[in-house]
């Protein structure tokens, strides 16, 4: 099976969240278990030629856009693991200082941007010869391509016998732009419905690859059913539950080559779970990083992410005060919105000795937070999947999070089930559930037995690659079916 | 910021940076409201934007609000309202630091809030001006000239950014819109299905246009009322199909003034109100054109105050109906010539129909068979399918007309069974499986059923009285017509009658429905029934006349069967006679000299009695005899010829050298002319001698005196066929011309001394032989036969009837025997 996997950012290219993660280690997953994965992105201006020798693939690829043509040129390189790298280069389009926007807001042209990505992927495997089983996109920056699969190229040889795969990371993203951006996708006025990738007047990007593809997935089974309900739908919940039959959840892996406490060279001393003293020594450095000293009995709760709404930073700004009183240390490592960020600072100020922050993307210190801490704070208001409770609980950090999405996945509640708990869930989007299971795992913190059955419990979990690949590879076969192709 | 010219530079530059990124206006706009809220310590600064339409003022981003949020703003300010409009309405800042103290002359109060310093800078470059910016602080605030000139700079910029934002995405929309345009080129001339057009324009423009509904309405075929083809969109409650009373009026008053009509306000049109009711606040409506005449109109409507349909979009969606306009009257032409091409095709459908009818009418010349064939015509679906048929006949005295025969389902089930599969009607018809088949199809119970001629209501009558054909769609209105159960009673009302008429006079009519299925009966079916009838007419003419011809003909046979055994008769009497007598003269002769003979041997007069003389006279006698019983034989019994190649050259040439002695004597004189190609034929070598034998011999005696023997022979030419012809020719007088009829008679002679069987023997060779023998009779110079021997004989002719009737007619001077195959 040849599968190529298209997305906006793969690791090790290019990254600005879990969705390059993701797309960077399925296909070397998937090249474990024998499954030919290709990867392809745009080559945008910060993948850094010096560090991937790039070669031409093809000759240039020409791209209806609209009324015009433009040029794409297909790089090829070595993604690692035998997994081939092709990036889509066009100047214009991707030549910028970021993926896609400023801190201000989005680039004007992304849609025209990605819509050239998509088609110019197309044209390249049309142009080219080249055939792969399996289309596997992910997100709206490449939602267009199944469309393309099943409309205009649905005559191409190419494409004949192609399934097509498309992952929700993120629902919120859904690629809104205004119905004049319509024509330069190639696709008809006719689609222009509710039904098809009109959203209230607007074009929808990503309808275009819940409508058209052959099977959906999102990266956790609860969040695969949270999202065909209105209040995590996103407006889509219809279309999701139209499709229900075909949408699977499959739950991201971990990489736990760059995420193992035994190994890790980012944090002060490693350590297994039969000895877990390298954390104490972790913690102490901890400390020490987030300019704090001495002794520190209670609890030390750490909180990486972007501060926006869906990471649940209006709950953590609505308990501030209230932690401040608590005998709890928080750490807070992040950007994003300037609200947050300022609703933040003014906390640490106000409470030096309780709170500390770091308003900047820092991996080390996220390393150095998840081996570190105690407790690992992630009151997501919506959790596609989540990764740092994943890590949290392989760095023996005893997550609280909400009971939503991935976190419902991979977290047991030690109070729900004491003999299989691994952390602690709270289920209402309210300050109260939240200050209860925080209390509940600060109350457990103090039973040192029981916190270090807990610690251990969830480093015995395994969420590696491996069996999400296959998972995977079980939908391909599906979507190969859906396409009349025998297996 | 130490130095405050530095500070104010640092300030313009982050601006223009700003202004000039490459994201969203809205974002821009935002992060400057953002930034100089910062940096002005203004606690809100708020972007207002003109509304192109109404010059009102409406909060488009600020910095207190997400970009989200200000879209839900619902309050406009007017011009001269409020700070804003104030500032708007003179085109320059405008101040307040203390609401409280000193409120602006027309408030509003969304705009001032809670805030008591405002501070409105009109955001506008050198020809337009785009909106105002607000900023407000809680507490009183005063601005120095200096920032106040920095703003208007920074107002500028906004204004820049803007104005580039409006041509980015004007361009974008242009280019969106003739991408679309030119699909809808493509489309439109890519089909003549006018519906599936419609539909596709009316989908496509109404998703361009943003529109919530679109109805296309085309002109009726009269051109008189406008008729709905599409409703697209109307998916708001209160929008409900496009209101269509209202609807139906502008489209009529677009129609007929043929110019496009765009409603935006109550200034536009008095419907306005009525539209704004529904919702409606823009209204489009364009005339569907071609040539200067009106086909049609498409209306659009928006609720939506972000759709407010423009001259630009008019002139867009002219082009749009033009192209439309154009399609729909190719597509009206390529209807009509596909319409010509199928009644071309139905005409000569019927006629390939009506000329297998006429053949298989023609199959036949009994009248009860043609009768079934006719109504089989009419009834199968390889004829003229029509469900019913029944043949009605007048009676002799014109009262009535009976019904003759009827075919056709008697009830729904049988309708569906008899679709059976069609076959060539002749084929179908003259088999004995067709004609059994078209038995069990008719009526049988049909033949009691009669119309009064009288029955002034009856079409069927009517038909036969005017002797014309009646159609009707709508039934007769006749109900007494008598025990007429299969007819009268329940006929449906669609049916058609055709007269029978044969010289000008009705016979009868053929009544024909379409019972049990939808179709009605047509004017052109009407036409072709027409045809088909004086074809049926024919045809039963034919029959009629065939039928008594037959009569005819057997009666002169049984005539002429019992003439020609009287003839015989009479013949054999005459024969007879002419035998005795033939046989009476040697049988005296004989008898003397045998008398003679016994009288010498009873002691007569001895030695000079001379006996040898008599036996050979007796012999010769004898003879006679045996000659004359020969000959008679030859029709008492057939002979069959044994035929061998023959020179016929050498066989006039030994005949003439046989008859040398006699033509010396009789002086006769030979004129022989034998042509060296004549080729060797097949025949009886005896036969040809005695046929030889006989004419010359007829020749020699016809000229006693003396004349000229003319012999001939030459090949066959031309139309004799392939052969040989030899003449033989006398001067002897000829025959008489009362007699000449007679010649081949057997028996009959001209002679003293012949038996009269000479050239009926000849002819009967002739015959024999395949071959012909003509006589060619001048009257007081002389007599020659010719005759034509094939050069392979052919069988004996089948007209020997005929032959001996003309002999007997008497035909004068060129007897011609039959010699077809």
């Amino acid at each position: 099976m040849r599968v190529l996997i298209a997305s906006s950012e793969i690791v090790p290219f290019a990254k600005t969240g879990g969705l390059a993660d993701v797309t960077g280690s399925l296909p070397k997953a998937l090249r474990r278990i024998g499954v030919e994965a290709d990867c392809i992105l745009p080559l945008y201006r910060t993948v850094g030629w010096e560090r991937f020798p790039l070669e031409q693939s093809g000759p240039p690829v020409r791209v209806p856009l609209g009324h015009r043509e433009e040029t794409g040129v297909v790089m090829e390189t070595d993604a690692g693991g035998g997994v081939r790298g092709y990036l889509v280069r066009n100047d214009r389009y991707f030549d910028r200082e970021f993926y896609y926007g400023t801190k201000d807001g989005d680039y004007v042209d992304n849609c025209e941007r990605f819509a050239f990505f998509c088609r110019a992927i197309m044209e390249w495997i049309a142009r080219t010869g080249r055939s792969y089983d399996i289309l596997h996109c992910n997100d709206w920056q490449t939602a267009l391509a199944p469309a393309y699969v099943k409309t205009l190229y649905s005559h191409e040889a190419a494409f004949r016998s192609t399934g097509t795969v498309f992952t929700v990371h993120n629902l919120g993203y859904q690629g809104l732009f205004w119905n004049h951006d319509l024509p330069l996708t190639g696709l008809g006025w006719e689609l222009f419905t509710p039904k098809g990738v009109e959203f209230y007047g607007k074009l929808n990007v990503l309808k275009a690859g819940l409508v058209f593809s052959d099977i959906l997935t999102t990266v956790s089974d609860t969040y695969s059913r949270e999202i065909q309900t209105p209040e995590y739908g996103h407006g889509l919940e219809g279309v999701l539950y139209e499709r229900r039959a075909d949408l699977y959840g499959i739950l991201n892996g971990v990489d736990y080559d760059d995420w193992n406490p035994e190994s890790d060279p980012l944090i002060a001393a490693r350590y297994t779970r039969k000895d877990l003293s390298g954390k104490k020594v972790c913690r102490d450095d901890l400390l020490a990083e987030f300019g704090w000293a001495g002794p520190m009995p209670e609890p030390i709760i750490g909180v990486v992410g972007r501060f926006t709404a869906q990471k649940g930073f209006d709950l953590i700004e609505q308990i501030g005060e209230w932690l401040a009183t608590q005998d709890v240390r928080v750490v807070i490592l992040g950007t994003g919105e300037r609200k947050y960020e300022e609703a933040m600072a003014e906390f640490g100020r106000r409470n030096p000795d309780r709170i500390s922050l770091r308003f900047a993307f820092d991996n080390r210190l996220a390393h150095k937070i998840e081996a570190g801490a105690d407790i690992y704070l992630m009151p997501s208001r919506y959790e596609p999947c989540g990764m740092n409770q994943i890590y949290s609980l392989k760095y023996g950090t005893v997550p609280v999070v909400r009971n939503t999405g991935g976190l419902a996945d991979t977290v047991v509640d030690a109070d729900g089930d004491p003999a299989g708990g691994t952390g602690f869930k709270f289920n209402g989007y309210d300050t109260g559930d939240l200050k209860d299971a925080l209390s509940r795992a600060v109350a457990a913190y103090a039973d040192k037995p029981r916190w270090e059955a807990i610690v251990k419990r969830g480093m015995e979990m395994d969420f590696s690659w491996d069996a999400s690949a296959k998972r995977y590879v079980s939908v391909y076969e599906k979507a190969l079916q859906k396409r009349g192709v025998r297996i | 910021m130490d130095n405050p010219s530095d500070a104010k530079f640092v300030l313009l530059s982050r601006v223009v940076e700003i202004s000039n990124s490459n994201i969203q206006i809205e974002n821009r706009l935002k992060y400057i409201c953002d930034f100089l809220a910062r940096e002005s310590g203004a606690e809100c600064v708020c972007v207002y934007r003109r509304e192109p339409r109404k010059e009102d003022l409406i909060p488009w981003v600020s910095s207190c609000l997400e970009i989200e949020e200000c879209s839900h703003f619902d309050y406009r300010i007017r011009p001269g309202e409020g700070v804003a409009g104030k500032a708007v309405q003179k085109r320059a800042p405008v101040f307040f630091s203390d609401v409280q103290t000193s409120p602006p002359p027309l408030s509003v109060a969304r705009e001032i809030r809670d805030f008591r310093s405002i501070l409105s800078v009109p955001i506008m470059d050198d020809v337009y001006l785009y909106g105002a910016m607000n900023f407000s602080s809680r507490s009183p605030v005063t601005f120095s000239e200096e920032t106040v000139r920095l703003l208007r700079a920074i107002a500028t910029e906004v204004a820049g950014a803007i104005r580039n934002s409006k041509l980015y995405h004007d361009a974008r929309k242009r280019v969106s819109e003739l991408i679309t345009l030119n699909e809808i080129g493509r489309a439109i001339t890519s089909t003549f299905q006018v519906r599936d057009i419609l539909e596709y324009v009316a989908k496509t423009t109404s998703r361009l246009l943003q529109s919530d509904g679109c109805t296309v309405r085309l002109a009726g075929e009269n051109r008189s009322a406008l008729k709905v083809m599409v409703d697209e969109g109307y998916e708001r409650p209160k929008l409900k199909k496009e209101m269509r009373a209202h609807g139906r009026l502008l489209a009529n008053q677009i129609y007929r003034e043929k110019r496009p009509l765009l409603i935006n306000g109550p200034e536009d049109s008095s419907m306005y109100l009525a539209l704004s009711r529904h919702g409606v606040t823009s209204f489009l409506g364009l005339p569907i054109v071609s040539k200067g005449k009106a086909l049609g109109v498409i209306n659009y409507y928006s609720c939506s105050s972000n759709v407010v349909f423009d001259m630009e979009v008019m002139h867009l969606m002219q082009t749009v109906c033009s192209q439309l306009a154009n399609m729909i009257e190719n597509s009206a032409m390529f209807g009509e010539a596909q319409q010509l091409a199928r009644e071309n095709q139905a005409r000569a459908q019927r006629f390939a129909t009506l000329y297998n009818v006429a053949r298989a009418l023609m199959s036949t010349v009994k009248t009860e068979r043609l009768l079934q064939i006719m109504l089989y015509a009419l009834t199968s679906p390889t004829g003229f399918n029509f469900s019913r048929a029944i043949l009605f006949l007048l009676s002799d005295d014109g009262r009535t007309l009976h019904a003759r025969m009827g075919m056709g389902p008697r009830d729904a089930r049988e309708a569906r069974k008899a679709i059976l599969p069609g076959r060539v009607l002749p084929q179908e018809v003259g088999t004995e499986d067709g004609a059994r088949e078209l038995g069990k199809r008719l009526w049988r119970d049909m033949e009691h059923l009669s119309l009064p001629m009288g029955n002034s209501l009856c079409l069927v009558t009517k038909a036969v009285r005017e002797r014309r054909s009646v159609r009707t769609d709508s039934g007769c209105g006749s109900k007494a017509a008598g025990p007429s159960e299969g007819l009268c009673g329940s006929h449906p009302p669609s049916f058609g009658t055709v007269p029978l008429v044969v010289h000008g006079e009705a016979r009868g009519a053929i009544y024909v429905d379409n019972m049990f299925r939808e179709r009605e009966i047509t004017e052109e079916d009407i036409q072709i029934l027409t045809m088909f009838a004086s074809e049926a007419c024919l045809a039963m003419e034919n029959t009629t006349l065939y039928e008594s011809l037959e009569d005819a003909l057997e009666k002169v046979r049984k005539t002429q069967d019992r003439l020609v055994q009287s003839e015989k008769l009479a013949a054999l009497g005459e024969m007879a006679a002419r035998i005795a007598h033939e046989i009476k003269n040697p049988l005296t002769v004989i008898g003397g000299f045998a008398a003679r003979l016994s009288r010498r041997e009873k002691g007569g007069p001895p030695d000079h009695v001379p006996t040898e003389r008599y036996a050979e006279i007796i012999l010769k006698e004898v003879k006679r005899l045996e000659r004359t019983i020969q000959q008679t034989l030859y029709f008492s019994r057939e002979v069959v010829p044994a035929f061998q190649p023959v020179d016929i050259n050498a066989e006039i040439r030994e005949v003439l050298a046989m008859f040398r002695d006699e033509l010396e004597e009789a002086r006769v004189e030979r004129a022989v002319t034998l042509s060296e190609k004549v080729p060797e034929i097949s025949v009886d070598p005896d036969q040809i001698r005695q046929v030889l034998w006989n004419l010359v011999s007829n020749a020699v005696q016809a000229m006693g005196g003396g004349g000229k023997l003319t012999m001939v022979s030459r090949p066959a030419s031309g139309g004799e066929g392939d052969g040989v012809v030899f003449l033989v020719g006398d001067t002897g007088g000829g025959i008489p011309h009362d007699v000449v009829h007679n010649i081949f008679n057997p028996f009959f002679t001209t002679k003293p001394k012949g038996t009269g069987l000479g050239l009926p023997i000849v002819h009967a060779i002739v015959q024999n032989h395949g071959g012909t023998i003509q006589l060619d009779n001048r009257e007081g110079e002389g007599v020659t036969f010719s005759v034509f021997l094939p050069r392979v004989p052919r069988e004996k002719g089948t007209g020997g009837r005929i032959l001996e009737q003309m002999r007997k007619g008497g035909r004068n001077g060129t007897l011609v025997g039959e010699h077809s195959g």
